[in-house]
């Protein structure tokens, strides 16, 4: 018995060692972030020069031309003021692109610090951070951010804080546990005994440890920013008219369901395929990075 | 196992006592006065005096501490206050649109399982073969649509092309379609991952191993031994969905009109009724916690290994 699951073992090992797919599947896991990553810069190039690249003015109302379908001159079809759908789609591109971004650094800058400190300092400080990253995190997110969002008032600005204040404990947590682990490492005790300030080993040893899942993290997260985002524009909660964002167009699309599907097509499409895109990269980047989840 | 749940009972008091805070602490950071707020909602523009006697009479003019406090006290009671646009008790309303949005998540969450389980058990038997990436790639999408675009997306098929549907959902089983299908799909793109990776977990485990050997067939295995096993991830998804559900349902009840908390708590933010949004995100997280600590129960009653740490 004994000797048959060792015969296994020992099969399924020398194959795993053997096997020229192993070689492969690197050199196309390699292959497949180096693609995803440029499709990424690409959208985010696109997104910059989104208000350069616009072929219209994506504010400029035109009444003899509402609601038309999509023409060479108007790629997506026009909404029901007139305004270039495909315009508005590129000029969103540049709000979400740079409003994800933002709050994705936001909310990793206050997980780092508060989950850094509260992982290497432990005691009474931690205790206080972790308890309150419990209430975040027992609760449904989605609800809070519309409460937040909603008691503040609509607008930009309550919406950052509304998601912000949310989506920092994962990070928090994250980081902490991480953090803790270090603390009881070797090297740290030992640049201890070398003179090094604690500031010094938090720069120097624990934070260039936390950088891998870090970014992992934080490009899974873009993705869902911009969904969350979206959501609430979609509600009304987040970008006010006039501005073009795609949650908001999806929501004016609403009304012109039956007769400018257009309107709500393509602002959704470029939703999915942004997302899709930074999701993958996530993926990959998890694939390469951070091999022990890997079969 | 007493002592678990006590523990767990601690920290339940502990996490809604800083929800209620938390609410309490953002609605005062509201640019906006609720005296005002109260009789603009209800259509009279009033004087300054009569403001100020209603400030007085709210108890705004407190401090921030005796005001959270005088406010908890009445919300221990079941008291919320009453709703500024509705005029009637907040718990009237909560309790009056509650069962709306339980048989929209309940729904959703029986269809989720039935369809979650047996894919996400196919993808792991069928690793890496062509099921696998057919239903992995379908997850992906799942994953990163947004859920109200596919709301629309499904009103726009469905029901302008197709005529199958109305646009404005009924309150009967046909209605209830739609926004079951919203809800579902997302979860189920995400816990197929879940479920295909507890269930390759246990297909690697070394009694799965020790059965193969023993010449026991691989369907029986899987049926007799990795299923049951894998079925405590079950009641972790449980857990993990009720967020979604109760998360999702403000979007999807918007959009199809659907008479429940998701849709009134959206109401509600349009007109700032402050003690309405208050009482949702309270009840909200009453509901969440709950529902997590009974799933935690059950997890410890259920897995052997948990059950048993305490006595060896």
């Amino acid at each position: 018995m004994e000797q048959i699951i060792e015969k296994y073992k020992a099969s399924r090992a020398e194959k795993r060692l053997t096997s020229p797919l192993q070689i492969k599947t690197v050199t196309g896991k390699r292959l497949r972030f180096g693609i995803l990553l440029s499709l990424a810069v690409l959208l985010v190039i696109i997104a910059a020069l989104g208000n350069i690249l616009a072929p219209m003015d994506p504010l400029l109302t035109n009444y003899d031309m509402t609601l038309k379908p999509p023409s060479r001159e108007y790629l997506c079809g026009t909404d029901v003021l007139g305004r270039d759908v495909f315009s508005r789609i590129l000029c969103g591109a540049s709000n979400s692109f740079s409003l994800s971004f933002l709050m994705v650094t936001i909310v990793a800058g206050i997980g780092i610090v508060l989950g850094t400190t509260s992982g290497y300092i432990g005691g009474r400080f931690d205790t206080v951070i972790m308890r309150i990253t419990d209430i975040f995190l027992a609760f449904p997110s989605m609800v809070f951010a519309i409460a937040v969002a909603g008691i503040l008032g609509p607008g930009l600005v309550n919406t950052i804080i509304a998601l912000s204040l949310i989506q920092w404990t994962k990070y928090a947590r994250m980081t902490r546990s991480l953090a803790s682990s270090i603390r009881e490492k070797n090297y740290i005790e030992q640049a201890r005994f070398g003179g090094a300030t604690e500031v010094q080993i938090m720069f120097k040893y624990v934070l260039p440890n936390l950088i891998t899942p870090l970014v992992i993290m934080a490009t899974l997260d873009i993705g869902m920013m911009m969904m969350s985002l979206a959501g609430l524009s979609f509600l009304g909660l987040a970008s006010q008219p006039p501005t073009p964002e795609w949650g908001y167009m999806i929501n004016e699309s609403r009304q012109y369901m039956q007769t400018a599907p257009w309107m709500m097509i393509y602002p959704g499409m470029a939703l999915l395929l942004v997302v899709i895109v930074f999701n993958l990269l996530g993926d990959s980047l998890r694939d390469i990075l951070d091999p022990k989840d890997n079969d | 196992m007493k002592t678990y749940i006590l523990k767990r009972l601690g920290q339940l008091v502990i996490v809604l006592l800083g929800v209620s805070f938390l609410t309490f602490f953002v609605t005062t950071l509201a640019p906006s006065d609720a005296a005002e707020m109260k009789y603009l909602s209800m259509g009279t523009t009033p004087t300054e005096e009569l403001l100020e006697a209603t400030r007085d009479e709210m108890g705004l003019n407190q401090p921030f501490l005796m005001r959270y406090l005088s406010w908890l006290g009445n919300v221990l009671q079941g008291d919320f206050g009453s709703s500024y646009k509705f005029g009637d008790s907040v718990f009237d309303q909560m309790s009056k649109k509650l069962p709306g949005t339980l048989k929209l998540a309940g729904t959703s969450m029986v269809v989720m399982f039935l369809i979650a389980f047996p894919l996400g058990i196919t993808a792991a038997v069928k690793k890496n073969k062509f099921v696998d990436y057919l239903i992995r790639f379908f997850s992906f999408m799942g994953i990163s649509m947004p859920n109200f675009w596919l709301a629309l997306i499904l009103i726009y098929v469905m029901s302008v092309k197709l005529g199958w549907f109305k646009v404005v959902s009924t309150d009967n089983l046909k209605g209830l379609i739609l926004p079951v299908i919203t809800l579902t799909i997302p979860m189920v793109s995400t816990y197929v991952r879940h479920i295909r990776g507890a269930v390759l977990g246990e297909l690697t485990q070394e009694y799965v191993v020790g059965a193969r050997a023993r010449g026991i067939s691989e369907k029986q295995i899987l049926i007799f031994h990795v299923i049951p096993n894998a079925m405590l991830t079950l009641v972790t998804l449980i857990g993990l969905s009720v967020g979604h559900l109760l998360g999702g349902a403000a979007i999807v009840e918007t959009i199809f009109s659907w008479h429940g908390i998701g849709s009134m708590v959206v109401e509600a933010i349009a007109v700032r009724d402050y003690p309405l949004i208050q009482g949702y995100v309270v009840w909200m997280a009453i509901i969440f916690v709950t529902v997590n600590l009974i799933v935690d129960i059950c997890y410890h009653l259920l897995d052997p290994q948990i059950r048993m740490k305490g006595r060896i």
